[in-house]
C-alpha cells in the first residue's frame, strides 16, 4: 500500500512538475498571447506551495479531450479568493481560463475556475498577481 | 563594456552590502571563541564557484523543495484525500536537510558573484521581456544594498523558522511556514527579478483574457479590475 501510494505520488509529481523552478515569472512559463480556455472532469487536486495545481481531463480550445495541468495561485491566495479545500472534487466539471505554456505542453495557467455543478466562478490568481495589481 | 560595469557594480555593490552587515574595522578581528556566534569574520577566502542564478537553481530553489513538498493535501482521482506530512523520524530528517542546505545556502547570496551565468543576459530582450538582466540587477543591487542584505535576512528568517518546527515536529507550523517561505522568495524576485511583471501587465493579460473570443457556451471569467 506504501508503494503504491509513493509511486502514486511520484507519478503525480512528474505530470504536475513541469515547472522546472518553484518560482517562476509569469512570461517565462506561460504564454501572453495564447489565452486558454478548458473544459473537463477533474482529476486530481494538489494543494501545496507554491502553487496548487488540478489535473483536468477535457477538452482545450483544440476540440480533443486531453489530461492537463493546472496551475493555480497558492493555497493561501486561493482561500483569500474563497476556495476550500473540499469544493473542487475529483469528477466535478469544470471549466478554466488562462494561458497556455510558452513549450506546448499541457499546462495551463489558470485565472479563473468555473464550478459548473454550481456556476460559481472562482479565482484562481496568486497572491502576487493581487499585490501587483494593487 | 557592459561587462565591465557589471563586475564594477557587483564589486561595489557587495562593499556596500558588506558595510551595511557588518561591523568592518582596519585591523583583522580576535579569533571568534564560537564560530557560530559569530557571523563576521572568515576563516579564509570565499570563492564562489556559480551564478547567483545558479545558486537559485542548483542549491536554494531545490532545498526550498523539502519544505514545499512535505506539507500537501491530494484529492486523488478516486476522491479520497491524502494529507502529506512528515510522519517518521526519517520524514523529519529529510525535511532537515533541505531547511539547513537552503539556509546556508541563503547567505552565499551575500558572496560576490555573477548574477548569471556568462552570456545569460536572462529573458531582458525581445518582444515578451519581463526580467531584468544581470547588468540591471547588479545596478539595483548598487543603488540600495540595503534592500538586497534585508531581503536575504528575510529570507533566512524563514529557514530559521523551520528547523525550530523541524525540532518541534509541528505540521501545522510547518504548512505556515511554506507560506512564509513562499511570500520571502516572490517578494525578493519581483523585486530583482521580474519586477516588469506588475500592475499594468496584469491589466493588460486580464483584459487581454477577457475580450479573447471564447468557444460558444464557454465561461468568460469576469474582470476583476
Amino acid at each position: 500500500m506504501r508503494r503504491f501510494l509513493t509511486s502514486f505520488v511520484a507519478a503525480g509529481a512528474l505530470l504536475i512538475g513541469a515547472n522546472a523552478w518553484a518560482h517562476h515569472p509569469f512570461a517565462a512559463e506561460y504564454d501572453a498571447n495564447k489565452p486558454a480556455h478548458l473544459e473537463g472532469k477533474v482529476t486530481k487536486v494538489n494543494w501545496t506551495n507554491p502553487h496548487a495545481f488540478m489535473t483536468v481531463e477535457g477538452k482545450a480550445d483544440n476540440g480533443k479531450t486531453e489530461r492537463w495541468s493546472v496551475e493555480l495561485g497558492s493555497p493561501n491566495a486561493l482561500n483569500k479568493h474563497g476556495w476550500k479545500r473540499n469544493m473542487v472534487k475529483a469528477g466535478d466539471e469544470v471549466t478554466v481560463k488562462g494561458w497556455y505554456a510558452r513549450d506546448g505542453k499541457h499546462v495551463i495557467n489558470a485565472e479563473g475556475v468555473k464550478l459548473n455543478r454550481t456556476g460559481r466562478e472562482l479565482d484562481a490568481r496568486s497572491s502576487y498577481h493581487d499585490a501587483a495589481a494593487n | 563594456m557592459h561587462r565591465a560595469f557589471f563586475w564594477s557594480a557587483l564589486g561595489l555593490s557587495v562593499a556596500l552590502a558588506s558595510s551595511c552587515s557588518s561591523s568592518k574595522s582596519a585591523t583583522p578581528p580576535a579569533p571568534a571563541p564560537n564560530a557560530m556566534a559569530n557571523t563576521t569574520p572568515l576563516i579564509g577566502d570565499m570563492k564562489p564557484v556559480v551564478s547567483v542564478k545558479e545558486l537559485m537553481e542548483y542549491m536554494i530553489d531545490p532545498a526550498s523543495d523539502y519544505v514545499f513538498d512535505s506539507v500537501k493535501t491530494i484529492v486523488q482521482p478516486n476522491g479520497k484525500v491524502v494529507e502529506i506530512v512528515p510522519k517518521t523520524d526519517d520524514d523529519w530528517k529529510k525535511l532537515q536537510v533541505g531547511a539547513v542546505t537552503m539556509l546556508e545556502g541563503i547567505y552565499l547570496l551575500k558572496v560576490q558573484r555573477p548574477f548569471t551565468p556568462a552570456g545569460d543576459v536572462n529573458n531582458s530582450v525581445g518582444p515578451d521581456a519581463n526580467e531584468l538582466s544581470p547588468t540591471e540587477i547588479a545596478a539595483k543591487v548598487q543603488k540600495d544594498p540595503v534592500e538586497w542584505n534585508a531581503r536575504i535576512e528575510a529570507l533566512r528568517n524563514v529557514g530559521l523558522q523551520v528547523l525550530e518546527i523541524v525540532k518541534k515536529k509541528n505540521t501545522q507550523e510547518l504548512w505556515d511556514a511554506s507560506e512564509n517561505l513562499d511570500e520571502a522568495c516572490e517578494a525578493c524576485h519581483r523585486s530583482y527579478w521580474y519586477p516588469k511583471e506588475d500592475a499594468n501587465f496584469y491589466r493588460t493579460l486580464d483584459k487581454r483574457l477577457h475580450d479573447a473570443p471564447a468557444p460558444k457556451g464557454a465561461f468568460v471569467a469576469s474582470p476583476k479590475r
